[in-house]
């Protein structure tokens, strides 16, 4: 599957993303703002990495969500797509609507608000799988109720939705895909991590899996039977399970 | 009134002002030829304005002489060409207490507010429908109220 | 504004041979200034180690390179630069620490390095006390201003330490270190190389204004409440998302212009001093000479005076000089079209502001007039200063006699404000974006990360330097410091190859203070020495001192960059399973000067640890030797608290829900000659290592057959608990009191 990995001027994880999708087994490649969306011709899938794109002035992902290339993004999207919004990814998705998608296009019905802390928090959080895994095309190899690890780095992190209705409608579509294991630490609604569309093909995912998504990366005590094993050190794990979407062979 | 309107703003270049003026200009909201920025902070005491926006210096967090500059507002809702966003929700009990260390007494709320200033080529403030236009840009209804003149 | 003394103008006439212009005075203001010039340290600054096998790039640019090693064939090397923005941070908390992290960021980005990591060492006021507002303040908005910045730019965090002392109040220091990846055969110089001539010198970045105008000579001048407000001038104003463009801009321009054939570009970063600072060091570091035309430079507002534009130190710029035509067609390209400078800040972009010239004459024009026209090696020689060297105070004494209530005083030393847990504030800055985080910031006594991709090489860091040390005797803190920065990095798994300092010190003018930095520069010097270690990069700060007169602390603050050979050999500091042996390496001394438990129990007088830093090599060369193998699970360093907060610290993890117990023998069975008190509580250094049970008893007869001081002191358990001797803790209680106290400033 091609894989546009979309940079914007202020967005700061795309290398790493890149790497995630390449080592899944993927194929990727940067697609900078610059280059217009024009340039996102012949690929099948997009990737909105982490990072402060236009440095989340205004407010997270509110400049970028108006960029001509987003625009082509979510047309893609609604066309089916896959779309991964990771992080500032996640905040740019919500911003055009696309995600969780309940209401009319182009209007965001749910928002990545400052976290209830007041402050940037930056902290290991597992997440659990809370929607069947076929519900949404990055999660339908994953074993119900998986846990996957990933790290949370953001100021602005706090699923909040628009109204009841579209609350209920989260809920009753299953769109809520991943919750937080532990600690709700950023105060987001239903302790949401990461939503997904009604057709189940783009993915708004606030902490970052490709952020322990390396054996390397994991916590000390997941990494200490391979203490001295410089090859199992650098192989992909754990997060790393959410990219395996783009190896595949894509048929629209 | 007895609300008191203190709007802070920087005396530094506002970069997240640049960064909505540009962002308008590629959206195609021709007729901004500047935006401006500060922040709200509306106090209801029972205090003078002069005694508030004292307050408000003493506290540092919320104003720094090296940076910013402070005046009281006559009114507590917007003037032409300008757009207030709001947080529903938000606590000011950081503030409240910040303002409590720094002297002011019998603070009965206090609310804050995003005040946009949207300027025409010629220093005038925009009409209606560029601050229509660049509502959603500046505030996100699912969490946010935009409030407009 | 000027900051020249008379007896400097009077100079600068005669080296003239004439009366200066208005923009000449104003360069050989910031030119002079102690920030730039070292006029008070240079002389000393020479005594300090600055060679060895390995640094690739020493002192003397915008920073050193010291050599990582192999991978895949392709030697790399690590950038480091150590920089303090110490009263601008006073003066705009936020602003001055963000633009601390932004002005070393182009340091590492101008020798062709991409950035891995940042490091920062905080020094606040009084802070958690009721009735220190200002210190709240300033310790929170500084905590914020490096987040807001280094999160954005998207370096990851890789530790940083902060201590909290009265002698800060008035003036916190605020260092910051940068570590940079280049490949060994691809570094960027900050001069111009040979045949430079006629070539273009490229501004990029920010629109000059006037912020920051003075800024060199202010960062140079003591404090002063009602000064505060007149500097305003000065404030710098941070654009992280400039930088971050601006950095993935710079990573596109270095390959395509060695495609060109551009391989010696001359690239430097601005700062103290502006445009005449910078172009005038990067072409006088190759021998030749500019012609800058003012009117060129981009500015904010078209009536900035000529001395604004040459000398304002605006934020965010860096000056290249390349060939005209293609290799400068493309910098314009990428700058200010591709990367669109102009939509990301106001008026920023990328000029050409004037030429490279084979006589070493430097000329500015402005408006047609030639405000500057003097030799080059004029302005870039600085100016030194024999100050008077006086007696630095010692203020040791004689060690009181301590005899603590082990279970009433632990939890106090753990939750004091230099022992407690730092995960509060370290979770405000990013410690994973890049992916290559492989120690977290907190979870070991350095960071390491595996900056290669698909290669095992791993760097390892720490910062140090303790001022309740420093305040007691200035060059023993400064051997601590090194040692302990040295012992951190090797209690990952990491091997020492460098170290940077630096100094924050007082008033030079005043014999005492000027004392204490010279004896620190010794102390330095020694330590190094012994360790095998160079210094690469450094800075000196000087003027921190109170309004009344007062000095900081003495405060040399140490950078210990590693080498990690292989990252699956490294470990963070929590226990990893129980039936380990606890082994304590190093050993005890009687000194309780400055240390934690003496100020819980309100002991006054004491007096420091002394190193040795000649056993501190061996005891790390095993270390290194026990994590190749395999035997040592976790490390940790003996520092603030002692061995018992050490251990306990092991015990809680990071988060404090490690839950991986210990019991230890009494302090009598281990170290016989050492008061009670002193053993569990003092902080001679040392280590504290977590053995396989299997090695354990092996590993100690070695090392004890190598003249170690190595013992056995316990074992660790499921339960979660901490024994010492007779006394037993709950890990539960511990955590409490060790994870809570700066929750109240940082949560």
């Amino acid at each position: 599957m091609k894989t546009a990995i979309i940079v914007f001027p202020g967005s700061n994880s795309e290398e790493e993303t890149l790497r995630a999708v390449n080592e899944a087994g993927g194929a990727g490649r940067l697609v900078w703002w610059f280059e217009g969306p024009q340039a996102l011709r012949g690929f099948d899938a997009f990737i909105l990495p982490g990072g402060f794109a236009y440095e989340d002035r205004i407010r997270a992902g509110a400049v970028a969500a108006r960029d001509p290339i987003v625009a082509a993004v979510i047309d893609a999207a609604t066309h089916g797509a896959p779309t991964l919004g990771i992080c500032n990814g996640a905040q740019v998705l919500v911003e055009t609507g696309l995600v969780p998608g309940t209401g009319p296009v182009g209007r965001p019905q749910a928002a990545l608000a400052p976290n209830a802390a007041g402050h940037f928090i930056d902290t290991y959080a597992e997440m659990v799988l809370s929607a069947p895994p076929e519900r949404c095309i990055f999660t339908r190899h994953l074993e119900p109720g998986a846990r996957v690890p990933a790290w949370a780095s953001h100021g602005e992190g706090r699923y909040a939705f628009r109204d009841d209705q579209t609350r209920r409608a989260v809920q009753e579509q299953q769109l809520l895909v991943f919750r937080y294991a532990g600690e709700n630490f950023n105060g987001a609604e239903l302790n949401c991590a990461a939503l997904t569309n009604p057709a189940g093909n783009a993915l708004a995912i606030m902490p970052h899996p490709e952020r322990v998504g390396w054996r390397y990366q994991q916590p000390q005590r997941a990494k200490l039977d391979v203490r001295g094993d410089r090859e199992a050190y650098l192989r992909p794990y754990g997060g790393n399970r959410l990219f395996a979407l783009f190896a595949q062979v894509f048929a629209r | 009134m007895s609300l008191v309107v203190a709007s802070v703003e920087l005396k530094i270049p506002d970069n997240a002002a640049f960064t909505a003026f540009d962002a308008l200009r590629r959206m195609g909201v021709r007729d901004v030829g500047d935006v401006k920025r500060s922040d709200l902070w509306i106090i209801e005491s029972g205090r003078l304005p002069q005694e508030v926006c004292d307050a408000l210096k003493r506290t540092e967090i919320i104003f720094n002489p090296n940076k910013h500059v402070m005046r009281s507002l006559q009114s507590d809702r917007p003037a032409p060409g300008e757009i207030w966003v709001a947080t529903p929700g938000r606590s000011h009990e950081r503030e409240r207490r910040l303002l409590e260390q720094a002297g002011l007494s019998g603070i009965r709320s206090v609310e804050s507010r995003v005040r946009w200033l949207l300027l025409d080529e010629h220093g005038t403030p925009c009409g209606h429908p560029t601050l229509e236009r660049a509502r959603d840009l500046l505030a996100n209804p699912a969490y946010q109220d935009a409030l407009i003149a | 504004m000027l900051a020249l003394s008379s007896s400097e103008l009077d100079r600068i006439s005669e080296l003239l041979g004439r009366e200066p212009s208005l923009v000449e005075l104003y360069a050989f203001d910031a030119g002079w200034s102690e920030h730039c010039s070292y006029k008070s340290s240079r002389a000393h600054l020479r005594k300090l180690p600055v060679e060895g096998a390995t640094v690739l790039l020493g002192v003397g640019e915008d920073a050193g390179i010291l050599d990582l090693g192999e991978a895949d064939g392709v030697r790399y090397g690590v950038v480091v630069a150590h920089e303090s923005h110490n009263h601008p941070s006073q003066v705009v908390p936020f602003e001055g620490a963000a633009t601390g992290i932004g002005g070393i960021v182009r340091d590492v980005l101008c020798m062709g390095g991409t950035l891995i990591g940042l490091l920062d060492p905080l020094r606040f006021g009084r802070a958690d006390l009721a009735g220190h507002a200002h210190q709240r303040y300033v310790a929170q908005s500084v905590v914020d201003g490096v987040g807001g910045y280094g999160n954005a730019i998207g370096v990851p965090n890789l530790g940083g330490d902060v201590y909290w002392d009265e002698s800060f109040d008035d003036n916190c220091l605020v260092n910051v270190v940068a570590l940079g990846l280049v490949r060994a055969d691809q570094v960027v110089h900050s001069r111009v190389p040979a045949g430079a001539d006629g070539w273009n010198l490229v501004l990029v970045g920010k629109a000059t204004d006037a912020s920051g105008f003075g800024g060199a000579a202010f960062s140079s001048l003591a404090l002063d409440e009602e000064q505060a407000e007149a500097n305003k001038g000065a404030v710098q104003v941070p654009d992280p998302f400039l930088k971050s463009v601006l950095m993935r801009a710079t990573y596109r321009a270095l390959p395509l212009l060695r495609a060109l054939g551009v391989r010696e570009p001359g690239f430097k970063d601005l700062g103290a001093g502006g445009v005449l600072g910078c172009s005038s060091e990067l072409v006088a570091a190759g021998g030749m000479g500019a012609e800058i035309d003012l009117d060129a430079v981009h500015v904010s507002a078209a009536d900035l005076p000529a001395e604004v534009i040459a000398v304002g130190e605006t934020q965010e710029r860096m000056l290249w000089a390349v060939p005209p035509g293609e290799p400068t067609e493309l910098l314009l390209r990428i700058y200010n079209e591709e990367f669109g400078l102009p939509h990301v800040s106001r008026g920023a972009r990328a000029s050409v502001i004037g030429r490279v010239r084979s006589e070493p004459r430097y000329t500015m024009l402005h408006r047609g007039t030639v405000v500057v026209d003097v030799p080059v090696q004029v302005l870039t020689s600085g100016i030194r200063y024999e100050r008077e060297v006086g007696g630095a105070p010692h203020r040791e004494s004689e060690d009181p006699r301590l005899c603590v209530d082990l279970a009433a005083v632990l939890p106090l030393v753990l939750a004091h404000r230099d022992v407690c847990s730092r995960e509060p504030l370290i979770r405000r800055y990013d410690r994973m974006v890049r992916g290559t985080t492989v120690i977290p910031a907190g979870h070991g006594d350095a960071g390491v990360i595996a900056p290669i991709p698909g290669s095992a090489l791993g760097v390892a860091v720490s910062v140090d330097g303790n001022p309740r040390y420093g305040k007691l005797n200035a060059r023993v803190a400064a051997e601590l410091a090194v040692c302990e920065s040295a012992r951190n990095v090797a209690a990952v798994g990491g091997e020492p190859i460098g170290l940077t300092d630096c100094l924050n010190f007082g008033n030079p003018t005043k014999p005492a203070q000027m004392g204490e930095l010279v004896e620190a520069i010794e102390g330095l010097g020694a330590a190094a020495r012994a360790l095998g270690l160079p210094y690469v990069s450094g800075n000196v700060s000087l003027y921190n001192e109170s309004s009344a007169g007062s000095s900081v602390a003495p405060s040399p603050i140490i950078a210990c960059i590693g080498r990690v050979a292989d990252i699956s050999c490294t470990a963070g500091f929590a226990f990893k399973r129980p039936g380990s042996a606890v082994v304590l390496l190093g050993a005890r001394s009687a000194a309780l000067g400055g240390s934690v438990v003496a100020e819980v129990v309100h002991a006054a007088g004491g007096s420091l640890p002394r190193p040795s830093p000649e056993v501190v090599r061996t005891e790390i060369e095993a270390v290194r030797r026990g994590f190749a193998d395999g035997s040592i699970l976790s490390a940790h360093d003996i520092s603030d608290g002692g061995l018992l907060a050490c251990v306990a610290e092991m015990a809680m993890g990071p988060n404090g829900e490690n839950g991986v117990g210990a019991r230890l023998s009494s302090a009598g069975d281990f170290a016989p000659s050492v008061p009670e008190s002193a053993a569990w509580f003092g902080e001679a250094g040392g280590f504290v290592l977590e053995l396989s049970a299997a090695a354990a008893e092996g590993v100690v007869g070695r090392w004890r057959g190598e003249g170690l001081d190595a013992v056995r002191i316990g074992s660790t358990v499921a339960e979660p608990i901490l024994s010492a001797g007779a006394v037993t803790f709950a890990l539960a209680e511990l955590s409490k009191a060790w994870l809570t106290p700066l929750r109240d400033l940082y949560a």
